[in-house]
């Protein structure tokens, strides 16, 4: 159907996005029932809010590089807007103009694309289909974490990931340490920024100049650990306040998790540094071996709503469905019977409507053909259909063709139907 | 169970002192040393899948997870901005990335500059040199060349060339004089963002080994 290139024209989309075609479309329905399912289990709502929105509305708490990454555009007005680049700006943007207070907390979930600008060169994609949730306005930062990280897991879980691990940091544990060294603005940022960059060697480096000593310990802190204990040990020897509350609040989420047996899957990394800015304490990311980019993220954010007007906490994440759908084992979906009807005669074309609603009752996809195809047989199996069943003109009898057994006989209608 | 590495080593003038440093770090290296044109190498001992490959598809086949890990020159890395961890810097495979033009040249091309106002920069690594131009607000227009770099002043195709060096010995045989230094380059281990989380306790090992070679 796709395959044949030689009588179709050529069309060329624009650079980093694509076509979604109906045997890729049905696996990800299939992921996406399974997360919706789950997101609506625990009482989330979900929203849709415009592709387009105002540049300026949009670009609220993203970081410098990432207004780079906006696909702007001038409204009829002259007005600069932007594809949205991801859901929680905008659904932030909605609970500031619509929730008030005492409705409090809210629960919101969406299965959206977002479209981010990418490098031409590297060829990388600009729209990510993204399924994920915002827990807002909960008084209890410790347990709203908990809970969206126990939806991830179920779902990464029920779509049947392996060997997947949750990476756990907090923002402020890297103030801490920069605390501890005594930095000031400019030397936070970059060491921020090395640690961005993932540029480790450039970290020591510069760590290196204040004390090696100090420096080694650092270093040993940014390093994945699955072990939080570990971590306690390393830190004894720094008295910041900052460094100790954000590590006490991740053996916290990790109390929590182990109570529930989630534990295995997690790794403490406080090297996680997300592009997006907005986000104030807990964060996370998803990797799964084979996929080369993070499956999702998340985390906590506690003063961006309030550049909408409602001074919020919230916390929340989002998975990348195209990532999911390659790392997603395949789970044994319950394929449907499907068969091809036609006649021979146009002019019962009613009764073989009548006839298909009759089938499709017992749960047959049937797909009707009106026209005359030379090798039904052939196009049935390149279609991945069961049964081929062509009426005879006296709408009586039907040759009935078994694709599964590659068996031909000749029925009676109502035989047929009520086989099925 | 022990998970097994993939690295991604680099033809070319970096081959060698990487398999310098494996062999030092303990690592058999007999299998890479005869390897005889073949491109995958699996050393049964250190349980390590060795992929050879061009020097500046390295952070490319680490970005992408071909490989967990690989050796890569610092120049590769700055033009390929990849999104990999940059872990160690092995101090080897030292070159300079530089800007040269012909001798006598320096002020004909500043002459040039003024008079229109741009300038032609040859080089095989366009995304440094945009922004090291662009950082400067100096208007060069990048020609990008694959392969013999210090040809194009001596052809006219470009007024300077930004490009690698080691000892200098190409520059002066075709009577190219430095002008300014853009930074030093050296070979660095770098892993991709899954596999260092989740192969963390062998990449982490491999560090370490290696990293006990070079202090």
């Amino acid at each position: 159907m796709f395959g044949n290139k030689k009588d179709n024209k050529i069309v060329k989309l624009p650079y980093g996005l694509r076509d979604i075609v109906p045997s890729e479309s049905e696996e990800r329905n299939n992921i996406k029932k399974i997360i919706s399912g789950e997101f609506k289990k625990w009482g989330y709502g979900e929203v849709r809010t415009p592709v387009i929105e105002y540049t300026k509305n949009i670009s609220i708490g993203v970081g410098k590089d990432w207004k780079d990454k906006l696909i702007n555009f001038f409204d009829i007005d002259g007005s600069l807007v932007s594809l949205r680049s991801d859901m929680t700006i905008p659904i932030a943007r909605l609970t500031g103009m619509r929730i008030k207070r005492e409705q409090l907390p809210v629960r919101f979930c969406y299965l959206a694309d977002s479209f981010r600008q990418s490098d031409i060169q590297k060829g990388i994609r600009r729209v990510y289909n993204q399924a994920g949730l915002e827990f807002i306005g909960s008084s209890n930062p410790v347990m709203s974490d908990t809970e969206i990280l126990i939806i991830l897991i179920n779902i990464l879980n029920g779509i049947n990931i392996q060997e997947y691990r949750i990476g756990i940091g907090h923002v402020e544990f890297i103030e801490g340490l920069c605390d501890w060294f005594k930095y000031d603005l400019t030397e936070r940022e970059y060491v921020r920024r090395v640690i961005a960059s993932k540029n480790f060697v450039e970290l020591e480096n510069f760590l290196n100049k204040k004390s090696k000593i100090k420096a080694d310990i650092f270093i040993k802190l940014m390093q994945p650990e699955s072990d939080i204990k570990k971590i306690s040990k390393l830190i004894s020897e720094i008295n910041e306040p900052k460094v100790i509350k954000s590590l006490g609040y991740l053996k916290k989420i990790y109390r929590n998790l182990s109570d529930l047996g989630y534990q295995e899957s997690l790794i403490t990394d406080f090297s996680i540094i997300r592009d997006f800015s907005y986000y104030t304490g807990l964060l996370f990311e998803v990797y799964c071996p084979g996929v080369t980019s993070i499956l999702g993220s998340g985390g906590r954010y506690e003063g961006l709503i309030k550049e909408f007007g409602l001074d919020v906490p919230a916390t929340g994440f989002a998975l990348d469905i195209d990532l999911a759908h390659k790392a997603a084992k395949k789970t044994e979906v319950k394929e449907s019977y499907r068969i091809l009807l036609n006649c021979a005669s146009d002019k019962k074309s009613i009764e073989l409507i009548k006839m298909a609603y009759r089938l499709r009752c017992s749960n047959m996809i049937v797909e009707l053909c009106f026209e005359k195809i030379p090798d039904i047989k052939n196009f049935a199996i390149e279609k991945k259909f069961n049964l081929v069943v062509e009426v005879e003109k006296d709408f009586k009898n039907a040759r009935v063709t078994d694709l599964d057994r590659n068996i031909k006989t000749v029925k009676k209608i109502d035989d047929l139907i009520k086989e099925f | 169970m022990k998970k097994e590495l993939k690295v991604a080593i680099p033809k070319g003038y970096l081959f060698k002192p990487c398999l310098e440093i494996l062999e030092k770090a303990g690592y058999d290296t007999g299998p890479l040393a005869g390897r005889d044109r073949k491109l995958f190498i699996y050393s049964e001992k250190d349980s390590m899948q060795y992929i050879i490959s061009r020097p500046m598809d390295v952070p490319v086949y680490v970005e992408y997870g071909a490989c967990d890990v690989g050796f890569s020159g610092k120049d590769d890395l700055v033009e390929k901005e990849s999104n990999v961890y940059e872990l160690l810097d092995l101090k080897c495979g030292k070159c300079r990335l530089i800007l040269a033009t012909l001798k006598n040249g320096i002020e004909k091309v500043k002459d040039y500059y003024k008079h229109f106002g741009s300038i032609k920069v040859a080089t095989s690594y366009p995304n440094i040199a945009r922004k090291y131009f662009d950082q400067k607000g100096i208007q060069a227009e990048i020609i990008k060349l694959y392969g013999s770099v210090e040809l194009a002043p001596v052809l006219g195709i470009a007024d300077e060339i930004l490009d690698l060096t080691s000892t200098g010995k190409t520059l002066k045989e075709h009577d190219l004089v430095e002008m300014e230094e853009i930074f030093v380059s050296t070979a660095r281990i770098i892993a991709n963002i899954t596999s260092y989380r989740i192969k963390y306790d062998e990449i982490s090992r491999f560090i370490k080994k290696l990293k006990k070679v070079i202090k």
